[in-house]
């Protein structure tokens, strides 16, 4: 276990606390201690703790708004939160809806607690295939997503950036990687905004899956096509905003004309009998992209053939 | 222009500027520039909930507000520093204009 | 005179946060409660604070998420952030208990010069309107880190201020040894802002010496000045500045694009002091 952790714990009985702090401590981590929940979530983004321990004794509320906050946010989700619950409690928790990462019975050992905390943050690593970079999901999971979804009033969106290389290869990877992120916040933050689940997922370089319910999906590329023309224009100098392209050498080695970030999206709706397992789906979208490609801004492409 | 609490809003004044939705102020005004008030309008206003309207002219008296000789000296004193500079001559100007027309 | 100057270095080293007028969370968590609250919505509020903003652009510029400080305004961060981060980021911040006239006075001061430094950008067609707000929002977040971290160097300031009728940052010289640009640039740092918004922040009140962003330096310094010769709101001394030659010339100015600016600004303020009553009293019925 990383020896100074950042530990915040959520707990309305203050002699608990105080106890608990004083044995984190003395194991060289650091505690912040919430005695209600509403300052939680702020301080959690703008400064995120390794763990979160909650203890749901004496509570009013389930901290069920503030969990699934956290745990839908790729970023904040990989941090693990442990339930401190009493013999009382355990019936009441309805555990579909509170997507915690293990718990442990008051009164606990300590002992128990350090190994419960090393756990749950192993157990999150081994299970999450999310992308380092970018921390969304990766290709076990979107598989298994995708999988979930055929038949469904659902939509698997193909997603990746028109002209991404050759701006990688001139401007350095440091801000190929930016680009990356800032697209995968893009498309989590817009899948998010419906309000209805969805998923985000990211394949590898540039290229990006999400999925959306067939009504949405139109509105969601519209939005992250807008989204992303307003971030990436801020990444090019004035004057090549202006002119719409940059001079520079392409993997062949030849001076070229490249045109500025853009993005192809291919929708392809899930309810169709053409589509009967994981393969299909790539292959259509495959399709679809080449087509999306052909313009020089951004595009989306649904499919529409029923067979 | 002034800008008036609705209570003290009477027919015949003429909005000098177009009135905001209070629940949807990013939408579209629920009165233009220019409009004359009448007593149902004001009333239908007061029912949406609009607490305040700038009008043309200077209609209301309000207690404590300067007078335009006390805000054309106010104005030279918060110049006071920069009386000899040729360009901040051309904004005090630029200012006592303003001012006046605000008050008329 | 040099350790005053370390000692609010190691302040602005500490500060991880600042409390905000309790009208604009109180607005923000109204919003919150309808699920369908528009973004622009919400943008708009936070765009109209200097603290709330700095928070959300030291939010998406931290290290963290890994756009190196590059995000310089608001609508970008909300598109970065998502609303739900912004909004909680929003309701968990810390409010002042009193509302002192001269923190509301401050809060004014530097909305009002974002609104003049946006109508000098739409009129004068300089590229990135928002971002120039966003400077001219954040000009004067070194006086927030005195007043609020400082308390008694400010009070002390405004005595002098008084009886020697000096400018406010005259005085932050020869009291404090240093100056509100300084230090607002010292916090921008330690926030990772990006450097199109320290420059005009560090340079607004000598725009000869920004190098990269003059153009955006010279929008700030205009707005500065002509915020407070409209006497809106209080940012700690009542003088009108001088338009330093550089920014008349980098901003290419005259009498008449000057009246057209002034014209359009005091219009747009007079919207801006409905807004600032309006979260005035909203904040005093919480209370």
């Amino acid at each position: 276990m990383k020896n100074n952790l950042r530990i915040a714990l959520i707990s309305k009985d203050c002699e608990l606390s105080s106890q608990l702090s004083i044995h984190i401590e003395s194991k060289g981590h650091q505690v912040i201690v919430f005695n209600n929940e509403s300052l939680v979530l702020g301080y959690i983004y703008s400064d995120p703790s390794d763990i979160i321990i909650i203890n749901f004794q004496f509570s009013e509320t389930n901290f069920h708004g503030l969990i699934s906050e956290i745990k839908k946010d790729c970023y904040f989700g990989t941090i693990p939160i442990i339930g401190l619950i009493d013999e009382n409690t355990h019936n009441n928790i309805e555990w579909k809806d509170c997507p915690i990462d293990d718990f442990i019975t008051l009164p606990f050992k300590y002992n128990e607690l350090f190994s419960r905390i090393s756990l749950a943050k192993n157990r999150i690593q081994r299970i999450f295939d999310n992308n380092p970079l970018t921390k969304l999901p990766g290709n076990t999971s979107i598989q298994k997503a995708i999988e979930n979804t055929i038949g469904a009033p659902m939509s698997v969106c193909y997603l990746d950036i028109n002209n991404f290389k050759p701006y990688n290869d001139t401007f350095g990877f440091t801000r190929g990687d930016e680009v990356i992120r800032m697209t995968a916040r893009i498309i989590s933050n817009a899948v998010r905004q419906t309000g209805d689940g969805g998923f985000a997922g990211h394949i590898g370089g540039d290229d990006f899956v999400f999925i959306v319910k067939n009504e949405s999906a139109e509105f969601v590329c519209k939005t992250i096509i807008n989204n992303f023309n307003i971030i990436a224009s801020d990444l090019f100098e004035e004057e090549v905003k202006h002119k719409g392209f940059y001079i520079a050498k392409d993997r062949q080695g030849n001076e070229n004309k490249i045109y500025l970030l853009t993005l192809a999206i291919a929708v392809v709706p899930m309810n169709t009998p053409q589509i009967n397992h994981y393969g299909k789906v790539a292959e259509i979208a495959a399709e679809l992209k080449k087509y999306a490609k052909k313009f020089t801004e951004s595009k989306y492409v649904i499919n529409r053939r029923k067979r | 222009m002034q800008k008036i609490p609705l209570a003290l809003a009477f027919e015949g004044m003429i909005l000098a500027q177009e009135i905001k939705n209070p629940d949807n102020p990013e939408g579209p005004p629920l009165c233009g520039k220019g409009v004359v008030l009448s007593s149902s309008l004001i009333e239908r206003l007061n029912k949406i909930g609009v607490q305040s309207i700038t009008v043309e002219g200077h209609p209301v008296k309000i207690e404590g507000e300067k007078t335009l000789d006390e805000e054309l000296s106010s104005l030279d004193y918060r110049f006071r520093k920069v009386k000899d500079d040729p360009s901040m001559k051309i904004l005090r100007e630029i200012y006592r204009v303003q001012i006046i027309k605000a008050k008329n | 005179m040099g350790n005053k100057v370390n000692e609010i270095k190691r302040i602005v080293q500490d500060t991880k946060s600042l409390p905000t007028l309790p009208g604009i969370v109180l607005k923000i968590s109204k919003l919150a409660e309808d699920d369908k609250s528009s973004v622009n919505e919400i943008a708009r509020l936070i765009s109209s604070d200097h603290i709330l903003s700095a928070k959300v652009l030291k939010l998406v510029n931290s290290p963290f998420y890994g756009f190196s400080g590059r995000v310089s305004t608001i609508s970008n961060a909300l598109i970065l952030l998502g609303v739900n981060v912004i909004r909680s980021l929003a309701l968990s911040s810390s409010i002042f208990e009193i509302m002192e006239k001269s923190v509301v006075g401050l809060w004014e001061h530097s909305f009002g010069a974002a609104v003049a430094a946006n109508t000098i950008a739409k009129i004068l067609q300089l590229p990135d309107a928002e971002e120039i707000s966003t400077a001219a929002l954040l000009h004067d977040i070194g006086k927030a880190i005195i007043k609020i971290k400082l308390e008694e160097d400010y009070n002390q300031l405004i005595s002098i201020i008084k009886e020697k009728d000096i400018s406010m940052i005259d005085a932050e010289h020869e009291f404090l040894g240093t100056g509100h640009p300084e230090i607002g640039e010292w916090i921008a740092r330690t926030w990772f802002l990006p450097e199109k918004l320290i420059e005009p922040i560090a340079c607004h009140h000598n725009v000869k010496k920004s190098v990269i962003h003059k153009t955006k330096t010279a929008a700030v310094h205009l707005a500065d000045i002509l915020v407070k010769a409209s006497d809106f709101g209080f940012s700690g001394d009542d003088i009108v500045p001088r338009i330093q030659t550089e920014a008349w010339d980098k901003l290419d100015l005259n009498e008449k694009i000057l009246e057209e600016i002034v014209q359009e600004t005091e219009d747009r303020l007079i919207e801006a002091k409905n807004f600032s009553l309006e979260i005035q009293t909203s904040g005093e019925k919480q209370s």
